[in-house]
């Protein structure tokens, strides 16, 4: 029997009682699925915890469903609806663009455009042949004939190519010249390459172009016996304004075209115009065609717009400020963004189903590893009543979305100071591929990820999951850890998520008396931010759980709020740098990177931030002179003696992992209070590379003052507050010796106080000793 | 071995001329480790896998946490709580493989197992 495997996403990651989600399933081996709707409270198994615990709950979604494999279509290409044909060319006709590969050497054929079909050999197309040698070829339905340049393409060069046919003398004619420059390449003008070819042939017979085949840009139409059609033959790098036109043209002609010179309009058939529409706040997934026809051509899977063009001059550092040097479009063929899988099931939630953290668990087979799956969405209550909410990280849950370090990061080991731990899960996902990468991962071709998606199975957004990096439970399967101490708690909870919050604003909060966070929420957009610092100051009271919070800036797209956008720059702890010139989102417009170099650094909210991280200990806090300030000493009240936090989950403590601190010259505001630091820290905790001006030796845990974790607290307008934990592992410590422990009990005490109505305790105190130290 | 005060003359063109010098400073870091490597310092790795170690410990592991990817390991987690040593493969999308049969009960000795397989590693170098 084939090996059992399910996978699964729903539409929606955040849903209201009443509300429909549905739910999409891949399985292999088996065509029934057991399916039961649960309640998860904790996901980490960790013996110093309860164990996995979900409830099942009654739903008559609960049962067997059918189940079938389904197919991903992986990588981007823009189609193009043709409905009048007018790209089935039976006259002379040329193509022109500009390319950037970046595997040109990739082993198989690489489409830049045409309208070509590989299923039966028809049609025509230009891109790169598996030897990496700019080609153009047709079909005729039974061969294949082609013109190939004699000069290589080379990696990350700019190109102008084109071709040239006219069926008269069924002659083609096929141009490469590169356009590189002082900055739009990889190596400069200095090297001396051949990068010219021109080259022309009679072809053995006319292309056939027949009715039904679609003009792709950056890939062509296939068929699989199983799968039915789907694009392959996709193509690697950057484009820039492809062009069809009527008539061969000549080779002045296309020396006009390689300097930028748009044709005339009589002479296009189409002209995508790359730059078109990029704006001061980004640009959508449609690429407009200026030609006469209209033939605009759709995104698939988020191709990456806003990228520098072959024209770049490296003056210009945004697209909004040179839009015409940003025509670069990048393509990957291992992308993925939404899997589009058929619907398999739907359910309409109760609307009396408690707000909380819930799955539909799917078992085939032995029901365990890769046969179990576990398709995670938030309800959110249709009217708010409580006065607690949890705020999950929904942005962060995708920007680690199928990280895969522990096997292609050459650096995960020395970070972590330890082997990986790997399973089952781990290897089936590293080794397929079908559903996408995470922002900490790069391409084949190596350039960083910058989109990810919740249209897809992200398999570490379960519960049971371990990071096998640092094999301990990271994201959602930690921030589990918040959702049992809350239960064992007793407290009246509600659940919202990164999502809602970006898009209803401060709506979203103001039912709320005290917001609690995730563990590690990192990925934060400009309306995340600033819904949450209004709410503070109208009297909010935010408890961030976090280590390495509010870090990077990152962006939605109105039309596609299931896909974060972030670019990783400058500065900062990142798994990639984008290149020069490409730091704006796509999506907002806005530059992306770290919060702190937009002039909101973390602290300036959250009291602390990020400063340090390590992977193979963790330490407890102890408490600070600031703690038995009469305005604060309520924090700590019933914690006997020095220490807090020094059992839990995460390695052993709740100072670990990532942790962040209080200071002054990046924003702390002024009258914040220390309750307790860490310190002790192991050497395998390194400071943030975003404080660093010059690097020297020692900046590790057992030299360096400020590698700690500190927990602050500060007051805001109308009694509002914010308390910080500052350590991600401060969360995977509640559930230690049953949740009855220091960081549980200190906790507890904050949350006590800051679901209340009114003055905050130790409020009574004169002004000056409330806001002044 | 390379000669380290002497690298050799006849040297093979590579598509990246780093990889030279990266050959060149992997052999000196091997030949500190070797010196170092003693059972005192296993017996302190045994003791204490994770967190601080003294400096030839701390040293030694640098060194084997820097190998390439295809030189690493790992442990694979059985449906049992058992661990197996694997191998990664450094192939982008090729799976890790077995080391061997050998059966790691708790993971302080799958750990322990990785390091004296790094150890064999290096000495047959």
């Amino acid at each position: 029997m084939a090996e059992q495997k399910i996978f699964g996403y729903g539409n929606n990651i955040s849903v209201k009682q009443g509300d429909e989600i549905t739910f999409h399933v891949n399985c292999d081996g088996a065509s029934t699925a057991e399916a039961q709707l649960v309640q998860l409270i904790h996901g980490d198994a960790h013996e110093a915890g309860p164990g996995h615990v979900e409830r099942e709950i009654d739903n008559p979604v609960n049962g067997t469903w059918e189940v079938k494999k389904q197919f991903t279509q992986l990588g981007n290409f823009y189609s193009v609806e043709d409905p009048s044909s007018c790209l089935a060319m039976e006259k002379a006709f040329s193509m022109t663009c500009f390319i950037w590969p970046t595997m040109p050497k990739k082993g198989t054929r690489q489409t830049i455009m045409g309208r070509w079909d590989t299923r039966n050999n028809t049609g025509y197309a230009l891109g790169i042949s598996p030897q990496g040698y700019l080609e153009f070829w047709v079909g005729d339905g039974e061969e294949v004939d082609y013109i190939t340049a004699e000069m290589p393409l080379l990696n990350k060069v700019w190109y102008a190519v084109g071709v040239a046919y006219d069926p008269s003398t069924n002659t083609a004619t096929l141009h490469q010249t590169g356009v590189l420059n002082r900055y739009n390449s990889l190596v400069g003008p200095v090297v001396p390459y051949e990068l010219d070819s021109h080259i022309q042939t009679r072809l053995r017979f006319h292309p056939d172009n027949k009715p039904g085949v679609p003009f792709m840009i950056g890939g062509a139409r296939d068929s699989h016996v199983l799968r039915g059609d789907f694009i392959n033959d996709l193509f690697a790098g950057k484009l820039d304004r492809p062009a069809v036109l009527s008539g061969a043209m000549s080779h002045a002609e296309f020396t006009e075209c390689a300097k930028g010179t748009r044709p005339a309009q009589a002479d296009l058939i189409a002209y995508w115009d790359t730059t078109e529409g990029l704006s001061e706040n980004g640009v959508g997934q449609t690429l407009i065609d200026t030609g006469p026809n209209g033939l605009d051509a759709e995104g698939h899977n988020h191709p990456v717009r806003c990228m520098t063009g072959w024209n770049w001059t490296g003056k210009a550092d945004c697209f909004r400020l040179a839009p015409e040097q940003y025509g670069g479009i990048e393509f990957h063929p291992d992308t993925v963004t939404d899997c589009k899988w058929e619907v398999t099931n739907r359910m309409t939630v109760p609307a009396d189903l408690p707000s909380g953290v819930y799955a539909i668990r799917l078992r085939v087979g032995p029901g365990e590893g890769i046969s179990e799956e576990y398709i995670v969405f938030f309800v959110r209550p249709r009217t708010p009543r409580a006065k607690l909410a949890f705020l999950v990280p929904t942005a962060s849950y995708l920007a680690y979305g199928n990280e895969s370090l522990s096997f292609d990061a050459h650096i995960i080991q020395p970070m972590t100071g330890q082997p990986p731990v790997v399973t089952d899960l781990d290897i089936e996902t590293y080794e397929h591929r079908e559903f996408g990468l995470s922002t900490y991962d790069t391409y084949e071709d190596g350039a960083g990820v910058c989109y990810s998606s919740y249209l897809r199975p992200v398999i570490n957004m379960r519960p049971k999951y371990r990071m096998s990096s640092m094999n301990i439970t990271w994201q959602f399967p930690a921030d589990l850890s918040i959702v049992a101490w809350i239960d064992k708690m007793g407290y009246d909870c509600e659940f919202i998520t990164d999502e809602d919050v970006h898009r209803e604003g401060i709506d979203c909060l103001r039912p709320y008396k005290c917001v609690i966070t995730g563990t590690h929420p990192e990925y934060v957009s400009e309306r995340m931010l600033d819904a949450q610092e209004d709410w503070v100051q109208e009297g909010g009271r935010l408890i961030y759980m976090g280590g390495n919070g509010y870090y990077w800036c990152v962006g939605f797209s109105e039309d596609h709020p299931e896909c974060m956008e972030v670019r990783k720059l400058d500065s900062g702890m990142r798994a990639w740098a984008a290149r020069p010139g490409e730091h704006y989102l796509q999506t907002t417009g806005e530059k992306s990177g770290l919060w702190k170099n937009r002039g909101r650094a973390p602290q300036k909210l959250l009291g602390v931030g990020f400063i340090a991280e390590g992977f193979e200990t963790a330490m407890p806090f102890r408490k600070m002179p600031d703690s038995y300030h009469r305005t604060v000493s309520w924090i700590t009240e019933g914690i006997e003696g020095e220490l807090i936090g020094d059992c839990g989950l995460a390695y052993g403590g709740a100072a670990g992992v990532e942790l962040d601190k209080y200071d002054l010259t990046l924003g702390t505001p002024p009258h914040t209070k220390i309750i307790a630091s860490s310190g002790g820290h192991s050497d395998n905790y390194v400071l943030v590379t975003e404080e660093l001006l010059y690097a020297y030796a020692g900046l590790v845990g057992s030299l360096d003052y400020r590698i700690r974790a500190d927990v602050t607290y500060y007051t805001s307008w109308n009694h509002g507050a914010v308390f910080s934990t500052g350590s991600i592992g401060y969360g995977q410590a509640l559930p230690a010796n049953d949740f009855d422990n220091s960081a549980s009990k200190m906790l507890k005490n904050v949350v006590d106080a800051f679901i209340k109505e009114g003055a905050l305790p130790g409020s009574q105190w004169t002004l000056e000793e409330k806001q002044w130290r | 071995m390379t000669q380290l005060d002497e690298p050799s003359k006849d040297v093979p063109l590579v598509a990246d001329s780093e990889k030279h010098f990266y050959e060149y400073f992997n052999a000196k870091q091997r030949e500190y480790v070797k010196q170092v490597l003693n059972d005192d310092l296993i017996e302190e790795y045994r003791r204490k896998p994770l967190g601080h170690h003294s400096e030839p410990l701390e040293r030694t592991l640098a060194y084997f946490r820097r190998l390439p990817i295809s030189e690493q390991y790992a442990l694979k987690q059985s449906k049992d709580g058992t661990y197996r040593m694997i191998s990664m493969s450094g192939q982008r999308g090729v799976p890790p493989t077995y080391v061997s049969d050998e059966v790691f009960q708790t993971l302080h000795d799958g750990y322990f197992g990785i390091f004296m397989r790094q150890i064999k590693d290096m000495t047959e170098k």
